[in-house]
């Protein structure tokens, strides 16, 4: 188990390392470099000035060596744009995106998997079918559609939930405010994630239910409802882990348009004005924390195997 | 011609009764599933008007009229007209063509990819593979949207870059499917015997092994062209696909925001139409998986 846990830490950090050197050489490529180097007040003399004191003038080579350095040493480097320690603001996002990304993944889980269930314990039912069709909706919409007409029929039509943003200005924080500006995103956020693993779990629970122990323990009498949740859904979970693990890097990618479609102050839409920006610390930060949460989770859903499934053991 | 064809019909061809090739048995299978045939028929729609558009379309596509900015839709302008009092029947038209030529050609290069990759590991094995296989794992593991978002940023939204980037975040699942196939097809008695024959290695590859996996290729494809409409769209929204005044669904979309409380009809009708497509795309590419491959558990 530790001989596993060292390999997977290292593979990690290989992949980390890779990502980071991709980025760096994407991005510092821009025609133009940083958008603060664009100034129009700032007179040639002005910006190559500018440009020594960002190391910009240094080679490539030396600049990644430089950042790298920081990185080891926990500091992330100064925002171009926002003049704040990457790490600062980071801190600000990071909670805010983990908490809608959680939502979303509470919510996903509580719908998807009882209709996976249901709609494998009576297939072809109006209830199957009324399931698949959900989910290949779900599957096809686009998720900052959904979004925007979420936002036109509950704030716009009928008035219930805020269009966007975290809390209302000037309102004391309280919890319910707080769900209500939650509301939304997290459904938009889940909802293609939902479709997945409806589908995976229904496919899934359909084959655990042809097996022999099934057939088993329907005979000894066991309650159908026992059948479902102990003996088929346990066993379907392990499919059903897989496709959540596989999606959470997706997932990522569908915060980030959510985050801008509701204006939620996360690290989604931190990287799309950085990109924009080209704010070199900034767009490097986000992908190495981002990188990281992402493969730190798919370890935890490769130990969660373990927990399922005793069979299953890394040594 | 229905695939139940009456026996008197057979009199007039010749083909023995009761012979079916394993081809024509998934024509069939395919044919009997009303939802994909009608995907496919909704498609074929699409992609004809769109591709008219030039002729078809009452208007011109950047054709601005401020007088006329957010109007209901009306005898002049079916849909009504955007927030530059241009048609919006006309821009979707000339927009489909630019999302659905993204989309199709970054799905044709995420073949190739796929499939060279896929084909190349799976008939290499050892070290070529090992490697190959970690690249395409990798790939899988990164948050690839983001470093697409930052690519994009980085060297512009031409329709390239946009398909070059759509075409490298998703070839990995293709590349996977041609490489599972690869390991269990070589392996077989006609493989043995090209090989017999005199063969070389990559004409085996080309000519026996590969073409085996047309039938999981072309359901791969058939997704991919969903995803790809998705992520095109998405992208775009963000400001990092098509750039205006050119128009796609995704940017009609991104500019349609700014009016949901005075026109929200200008969000919808966009929206539902990528909706409508990738959602006959993916009952098209189920269809396609079902009428292959019938033994699958979930049925």
């Amino acid at each position: 188990m530790t001989r596993y846990l060292v390999g997977r830490l290292l593979q990690t950090g290989v992949l980390l390392l890779v990502v980071s050197v991709v980025v760096f050489a994407l991005v510092t490529q821009a025609p133009g470099g940083p958008a603060i180097l664009l100034d129009r007040n700032m007179g040639p003399a002005e910006v190559a000035q500018m440009r020594a004191l960002l190391g910009l003038d240094q080679p490539l080579a030396v600049q990644y060596v430089r950042w790298l350095g920081q990185v080891v040493s926990g500091n992330l480097g100064v925002s171009y744009q926002a003049g704040v320690p990457v790490r600062e603001i980071i801190g600000q996002m990071l909670p805010n995106t983990l908490l809608l990304s959680a939502a979303a993944l509470v919510l996903t889980l509580a719908v998807a998997l009882p209709a996976g269930v249901i709609s494998a314990a009576w297939p072809r039912s109006a209830t199957d079918h009324a399931v698949t069709a959900l989910t290949l909706f779900g599957i096809s919409v686009p998720t900052f559609w959904l979004g925007l007409m979420l936002i036109v029929l509950f704030s716009v039509a009928l008035g219930w939930l805020p269009p966007g943003g975290m809390r209302t200005i000037g309102a004391p924080p309280s919890l319910g405010d707080l769900a209500r500006h939650l509301a939304l995103p997290a459904v938009v956020l889940g909802s293609a994630n939902m479709a997945l693993v409806a589908r995976y779990t229904r496919s899934s629970t359909l084959a655990v239910l042809r097996e022999d122990y099934v057939r088993t323990a329907r005979a000894k009498g066991v309650p159908e409802r026992a059948v479902l949740c102990r003996h088929a859904l346990r066993n379907a979970l392990l499919t059903i882990v897989t496709v959540v693990g596989l999606q959470l890097p997706r997932l990522v990618g569908g915060a980030a348009i959510t985050e801008t479609v509701f204006a939620w102050p996360g690290m989604g839409s931190l990287a799309v004005r950085a990109a924009f920006e080209r704010d070199y610390p900034m767009i490097m930060g986000i992908t190495l924390v981002i990188s990281a949460a992402v493969a730190a989770s798919s370890l935890l859903v490769d130990l969660l195997y373990v927990w399922i499934d005793p069979r299953i053991r890394y040594d | 011609m229905s695939g139940s064809i009456p026996a008197s019909a057979t009199i007039s061809r010749p083909v023995p009764r009761g012979v079916r090739s394993p081809a024509r048995r998934t024509l069939f299978r395919f044919r009997r599933n009303r939802l994909a045939a009608a995907a496919l028929v909704v498609l074929a729609a699409v992609h004809v008007l769109v591709l008219l558009a030039p002729w078809i379309a009452p208007y011109g596509p950047e054709v601005v009229s401020l007088i006329e900015r957010l109007q209901p839709p009306s005898r002049q302008h079916w849909l009504g007209t955007d927030e530059y009092g241009r048609d919006v029947l006309t821009r979707l038209l000339y927009g489909g063509r630019v999302s659905l030529a993204v989309a199709l050609w970054s799905m044709a290069a995420s073949i190739v990819i796929g499939v060279a990759v896929g084909a190349l590991g799976g008939y290499a094995g050892g070290p070529t593979d090992a490697v190959l296989m970690r690249i395409t794992d990798g790939m899988l593991a990164v948050p690839l949207f983001f470093v697409a978002l930052m690519a994009l940023a980085t060297f512009g939204a031409t329709l390239v870059n946009l398909v070059a980037v759509i075409a490298l975040s998703s070839w990995m699942t293709v590349a996977r499917t041609v490489r599972a196939e690869v390991l269990r097809n070589r392996e077989l008695d006609f493989v043995a015997a090209a090989r017999a024959l005199g063969c070389g290695r990559w004409r085996i590859v080309a000519r026996h092994v590969v073409p085996q996996s047309i039938p999981s290729v072309t359901v791969a494809a058939t997704l991919g062209v969903a995803f790809a409409v998705l992520l095109e769209s998405s992208l775009s929204f963000l400001g990092l696909g098509v750039q205006p005044p050119a128009a796609s669904w995704g940017n009609m979309l991104s500019g349609a925001r700014g009016y949901l409380r005075t026109a929200p009809g200008l969000a919808v009708v966009p929206g539902v139409l990528i909706l409508v497509t990738v959602l006959c795309y993916n009952w098209l590419g189920d269809g396609l998986r079902d009428a292959i491959d019938p033994t699958r558990a979930d049925r």
